[in-house]
């Protein structure tokens, strides 16, 4: 139908203006129930919770995905897969900081399958590592006191050869 | 001035966190990406794809993780019980026994091997649900 010709205008939170296919916003819950709320208009829609490069690639993710049919909450909680494709592995291949704030604005715009596999992306990077491992590859610090690092070591005596 | 005042305080605190490392109350004391973008509530959903040992080693990183995965809010104990019951075939139940949280229920039933007392490595321990304790043999008659 003609909803797939219509465009929608979004201003990233430094005032750059996109304009995109609706069905590509859509892809955003957010967006599609303000765009049902609000019915016909040229206004854009401010997102002062995303910069423009972030928004960028949301709307990179949202175009390559148009066509995949919309999964709901419930349906997909019965298979969570651990699965990413090709497409999406290489979409994640970013810094930390772009990859962080893509969780942020899925979640915000509510995008579930863009925020299943940006979450998936940063839980394979846990997996499988020590905790020292994690902390090299997140630049965290080990900042327990002697007291709480006593207890993690009594704590791995009694799990060892885990 | 008061020790405990939220509001501005925290605000206070949150913006001089990364020079002010003898302020552990607020979440992140580094500068790591990971926990000055995301929020705490979103770790349910990167959590999600964690097997109870990542988790483990997750709680053992810092102050940090460590708060949010042993604390005995709702979140957490979601977080805890999702990965069980998704990872692990046993313990199957919804919840664990009165008087322990998803974090022990896991620890004492698939995590830990040894005896929490002594720690023998090659002392037999088992479970004794009405202690709530994984123990060898030695330390049960010891304390009972």
């Amino acid at each position: 139908m003609a909803t797939e010709l219509k465009k929608v205008k979004l201003t990233s939170s430094e005032g750059t203006e996109f304009i995109i296919d609706r069905k590509v916003a859509e892809k955003s819950v957010l967006l599609k129930n303000m765009l049902e709320d609000v019915g016909e208009s040229d206004m854009a829609i401010p997102l002062p919770n995303v910069t423009g490069p972030i928004l960028n690639k949301v709307i990179d993710y949202c175009t390559h995905h148009r066509d995949d049919p919309f999964v709901s909450q419930e349906d997909d909680s019965k298979k969570v897969s651990d699965d990413i494709d090709d497409w999406d592995a290489e979409f994640c291949k970013v810094d930390q900081g772009t990859l962080f704030e893509l969780i942020l604005s899925a979640n915000y715009l509510d995008i579930k399958p863009l925020l299943d596999l940006t979450c998936k992306t940063v839980a394979n990077m846990i997996k499988g590592k020590t905790p020292d491992e994690i902390r090299k590859t997140f630049n965290i610090t080990n900042d327990f006191t002697p007291e709480e690092e006593e207890h993690v070591r009594k704590e791995n005596e009694w799990c060892e050869e885990r | 001035m008061g020790g405990k005042l939220y509001g501005p305080t925290t605000f206070q605190q949150r913006k001089n966190h990364t020079i002010n490392t003898t302020i552990h109350s607020t979440p992140p004391s580094t500068n790591s990406l990971i926990t000055t973008i995301i929020p705490p509530e979103l770790y349910i959903k990167i959590c999600e794809h964690l097997t109870p040992d990542d988790l483990f080693s997750l709680s053992q990183v810092s102050k940090y993780f460590r708060n949010l995965l042993c604390s005995t809010s709702t979140a957490t104990q979601a977080i805890w019980r999702n990965s069980r019951l998704r990872y692990l075939i046993y313990p199957r139940c919804q919840t664990p026994p009165d008087g322990m949280d998803e974090r022990q229920y896991v620890l004492i039933t698939n995590l830990a091997i040894r005896c929490q007392f002594c720690f023998h490595p090659r002392k037999q321990s088992q479970i004794y649900w009405a202690f709530r304790v994984r123990c060898c043999i030695d330390c049960f008659h010891q304390r009972t």
